[in-house]
Order: structure tokens, then sequence, then C-alpha cells
């Protein structure tokens, strides 16, 4: 049998947990830059896509900016698809991912400003099509 | 099927059995799965809001799913065995004693399979894999759920009556090689005292072990419908006359006996109907995966003008959990009747027989799906712990490999044509021995009706796992 201060030790923890759902995971990253992506071909498919990345910083492109974009499955257990990201022209990036399977995804950018600031942002990509 | 042991093999007298004979270990599994429970429910709510980065959606969906349908089919329920809810409820139940007795009205499985189709149902509508918040919102519901179910009523309704996963593990076991089973009949004849069912009386210092709570007495059980594996019985047999023993898989679907806390399978319509959801929503499930589900769903919308998702789901739900399998094991019944001039029984009659036929082919189905799931993504468990870690910051184990997954899709696609082979391989073999009892010299045109409908399952299944796979939370997008 279990000792109850085993048991209350467990329910214990048990009950904080239910206190949980009003903490929510912060990635603590830059929240004045905005990011937007547009993708080649649209709706993208399985298989390479251009990905186009605007980083507007209140209203002007941030440049400087070095970058990494992953791409990740919504649905768990599937590898996620990263790729490098360059400068083309000031606050543009560009890159290239291969979608490897048909379905929704999530594009994060991250990296880090012309000044340091560390910037992530999640970008969902419903509905990749089946090549 | 119990009978005389002396020539099965007994898991109680192997070295891991006689560790499963330990109370402790029963309590301990309970306590890690609690404790991996706690962790998923933490995370789920605090960790990263993306679910192939969040310990509640990758564990619940990917290794939890595919490490139980592969422990149901390798050995039997020790799912249940592990239950951390078991674990909570036995704590709250020191503090509040139980005082109802379950509603007679609810004392069959009408209940369960309906919250079974509803959690798939939800699964589906709010794309419960994408949400590690939902996911933990689900684990929390079935703690509060367990806990306010068997606080308020005696023994042990909630894994009876309620738990969709327990009845899902429930159905699963039915083709599992393992039972908890009696060793000797003839001591049981002797006993006086039946602990298995009623529990060890206090005696002295000695703690009270309670009896098969699921109302199962060992002498006249049969099979592992409602059996939790919790050992409870051969911990209260004061014979040790109580085994987990070898039998052939599905072997307890070829008879009709009376099953004790069952009754006779061929009566029990809320059993066959929980069936034929288990075996329909295996596929269902699968087909939510791929596709041809979306330009259904378009066609659908289009159809109806509806271009909410809630109304075409339920549809699509409502069209192949029930509608069809009516549909088709009434014709097959129908028709089996008619084919050997059978009049004596009514074709609702015969479904509700022959509808645990499918059971084979319905776990293989499971076992394809979840087992695809959990063979490409099973090593995806390792970059989230390090993840996990890092991120309460303490980064020790490096830098999360995130490439790893596990087998190769071109892999795992001919072990799921296997696994569904063997599946209706048992379904046939099932369906031919009940027509065989029914009609001895027409067994082959009487099962022919059913063992179609088994064709046409398997068809659908092989085609469903031959699609690409197209993992979309939204139905109607684009």
């Amino acid at each position: 049998m279990i000792a109850r201060q085993e048991l209350l030790a467990l329910s214990g923890a048990f009950f904080v947990t239910v206190l949980l759902p009003g903490c929510k995971h912060s990635v603590g990253a830059s929240s004045r830059i905005e990011a937007k992506c547009e993708i080649y071909p649209r709706p993208a498919k399985v298989g390479f896509s251009s990905i186009t990345i605007r980083l507007i910083d209140h209203g002007a492109s941030a440049t400087g900016a070095h970058l990494k974009l992953e791409a990740d499955m919504s649905h768990p257990g599937m590898a996620p698809v990263f790729a490098d990201v360059s400068e083309t022209a000031p606050g543009r990036y560009e890159s290239h991912l291969n979608f490897t399977m048909a379905g929704d995804w999530v594009l994060t950018v991250r990296g880090s400003l012309a000044d340091g600031e560390h910037i992530e942002k999640e970008v969902p990509l419903p509905g990749v099509r089946p090549d | 099927m119990s009978g005389p042991t002396d020539t099965v093999f007994d898991l109680l007298k192997t070295p891991i059995g006689r560790l499963l004979r330990r109370r402790g270990i029963r309590t301990t599994m309970r306590l890690v799965m609690l404790l991996a429970a706690l962790i998923m429910i933490v995370h789920g709510f605090m960790g990263p809001s993306l679910a192939p980065k969040n310990l509640a959606t990758t564990l619940t969906w990917i290794h939890f799913r595919g490490i139980l349908i592969f422990s149901l089919l390798l050995a039997g329920n020790f799912f249940c065995f592990s239950c951390p809810f078991m674990l909570v409820r036995d704590f709250a139940r020191r503090l509040i004693r139980p005082r109802f007795h379950w509603p007679r009205a609810l004392r069959n499985k009408w209940l369960s399979a309906a919250l079974f189709a509803l959690i798939l149902f939800a699964y589906e509508l709010f794309a419960l894999w994408s949400s590690p918040f939902w996911t933990a919102c689900l684990i929390l519901a079935y703690f509060a759920a367990a806990v306010g179910t068997d606080i308020s009523f005696k023994n042990a309704p909630f894994c009876k009556f309620v738990c969709p996963v327990g009845q899902f593990n429930f159905v699963v076991s039915l083709v599992a090689p393992l039972e908890v089973g009696v060793r000797r009949h003839a001591t049981c004849e002797t006993c006086r005292t039946k602990d298995c069912i009623r529990g060890t009386p206090p005696s002295g210092l000695v703690t009270i072990q309670r009896g098969c709570e699921l109302a199962l007495y060992q002498p006249l059980k049969t099979g592992n419908m409602d059996c939790t594996f919790c050992l409870d019985c051969v911990y209260a047999c004061p014979h040790d006359n109580v085994g987990i023993l070898s039998r052939l898989p599905a072997a307890e679907l070829l008879t009709d006996v009376r099953r004790s806390g069952i009754g006779y399978f061929s009566r029990r319509r809320d059993l066959a109907a929980l069936v034929i959801i288990f075996t329909f929503a295996a596929l269902l499930n699968a087909f939510g995966m791929i596709a041809p589900v979306y330009s259904l769903e378009h066609w659908l919308a289009a159809l109806l003008g509806v271009d909410r998702l809630a109304p075409l789901l339920a549809l699509l739900f409502v069209f192949f959990l029930f509608v069809a399998p009516f549909v088709l094991l009434l014709g097959a019944s129908y028709l089996g009747s008619r084919i050997n001039g059978d009049r004596t029984s009514k074709p609702l009659a015969r479904a509700t027989r022959y509808a645990y036929a499918l059971v084979p082919l319905g776990a293989s189905m499971w076992l394809a799906h979840y087992g695809f799931h959990f063979l490409t993504g099973a090593l995806t468990i390792i970059p989230l712990v390090q993840s996990a870690i890092a991120g309460v910051g303490l980064p020790i184990l490096g830098e999360p490999f995130w490439t790893l997954t596990g087998l190769p899709k071109s892999a795992v696609s001919p072990l799921q044509i296997g696994f569904l082979l063997l599946g209706l391989t048992g379904s046939l073999v099932v369906t031919r021995h009940l027509a065989e009892e029914d009609l001895p010299h027409h067994a082959l045109s009487a099962s022919a009706p059913l063992a179609a409908i088994c064709l046409l399952l398997f068809a659908a299944a092989v085609w469903i796992i031959l699609q690409p796979m197209d993992m979309r939370g939204t139905f109607l997008t684009g």
C-alpha cells in the first residue's frame, strides 16, 4: 500500500496543475516586429517552396537580421524542416523549404535583429497540398 | 479461456509475473503513469503551443496510443493495470466514501460507447492532436470524471460503464494472447470464501483486500471483457489459484457462453454496438487523415449549403458509425438467413451475434493507424525531452536532435498491410466458426455475407493506408 504522505504530496501536485490553465508559455521574443510571409507556389505543395519574409519594425523594413526558418506539422510525430534565410533586399528575406507531407504546417521564423534582439514569430500555413 | 492450466503459460509464474504479484509494483506503475500525466498536463498548459514541441500532444497522440495498442495485442490489458486515474480515485475514496449504487439503467455499454464516439468526434472537430492546451484539458477531464464517478458510486463504475479508453482496451484485449483466469477449477469448487469477488475480510492487522470491483467472478469468468488486469483477484485468492494465462488470441470470440459480470455476448446489443463503433471508427479515424476526406467534406458542404465543420462532421460520424454499420450488418444477417432458409433467427439477433467477429479486423486497423504514428515518430520523444528540460533552464542534454523521428514510412506500410491481413484472417475465422455452430451443413453460405463485409472493410482499410497522409486539422481550408 502507498504511504499517506506520498499520496498527499502527489494529490497536492495534481491539484496544483488544475490551477495551471491560467499560465501560458511565452517565447520571450520581440513583439514590436511584424513578420509577413509569402509562399510560392500558392497554395503550397509537397516539395520545395519559396518563402519570402518581410520584417517590419514600426512600419519600416527591419534590415540586417539573421534568421532561420523552421516548419513543423501541426500533428506531432513528424520531423521539422529547417532552412537558412538570406536577406535579398532591405527587410526582405528569402528561403526555400522542402515540405515533406501534405497537411497543416506552422512556420517559425527565428533569429536576431540587427541590434541583437531575439525574434521568434509563428506563421500558420494550413493546407499544404499533395504533390 | 479459463480452463485446466497445467499446460498453458502462466505469466505470474515467471520472474516478471512474480514481480507483478507484488502489490507495490501496481502502485509504482500507477505512480509512474501519474507522474507522466502530471508532466503532460503541466507542459500542455505551460509549454510550447506547437503540438510537435509539446509533451502533452506528442506523448498522448503518438506514444501513449502506440504503446497502448501494441501492449494490448502483444500481452493484455496492462494499461488499465497501470491506470493513474485509479491511484487518484483510491486516494479520493479515502476521503469520501461512495454512497450510491450505479443506476441500473446505466449498467451497460451504451453510455461508454456514446462517449467513445464523442471523444473521436471531438478529436476531429477540435483537432485535438494539434492543441497541447486542449489535450491537457482532456487528461484533466479524465481524472475529474474518474474521481467524480467513483467517489459517488460504489465498486468501479467508471471503468466498467464510463471510461472510453477502458472500453477500447476491453475490446482490443478480446484478441490479446493473455487473460486473467483460474488455474485449477477444482480448487474453486471447494472454495467457500470466494475472496476473488467478495474480497478478503479484515483479519487482525492484515489489510483488507478488495475483490473484483467489476463483478467478474473468477470461476465463471471467460475472456478479457471488462477485465482491467488490476490483479485484485490474484491478491485476494487465498489458494493462489488465479494466474495470467496464455490462450489463442480471439479464441473467446469463438464461443458464446455465459460470462460472469457480462452474460451472453449474443444478447448484449450494447456490447455489440460498442464493438461496431470500435471497428468502424478505426476506419473513420484513419480516413480523417487522408486527402479524400476533404473532397468529401467540400462536396457535402456544397450539397447541403453548409459552411461549418461541426454539422458536416456530425453527419459523417452518424453515417459511418451508425447508418452504414446498421445497414451492412442487418443486410448481411438478413441475407444469410434467406440464403439458408433459416427462419428461426431474427436479423437483429443474428447481427448482434456476428458483430463480435469484426473485432480482429477493427483491432488491426487501430494497430495499423496508431502503429504507423508510433513507429514513424517514436524517437521524437528524445528531442522533446531535451527541449523541455532546456525550457526549464537546464540545457544539460544538449541541443535537441529535432531530426530524430522513427522508421521511414516506406518500411511501415508493409507492416500495416500485414497487420490488416492478420485482422482479416481473424475475423473470417470467427465468422466461419460462428456459422458452423449455427448451421453446420451450410457454414460457408451462412458466413458469406458477413465475410463479404469483412473483405469490404479490409479493402477500405488498405485503400486508406495506401493514400498519402494529409495531416490537416482545417477541413474546409482552401
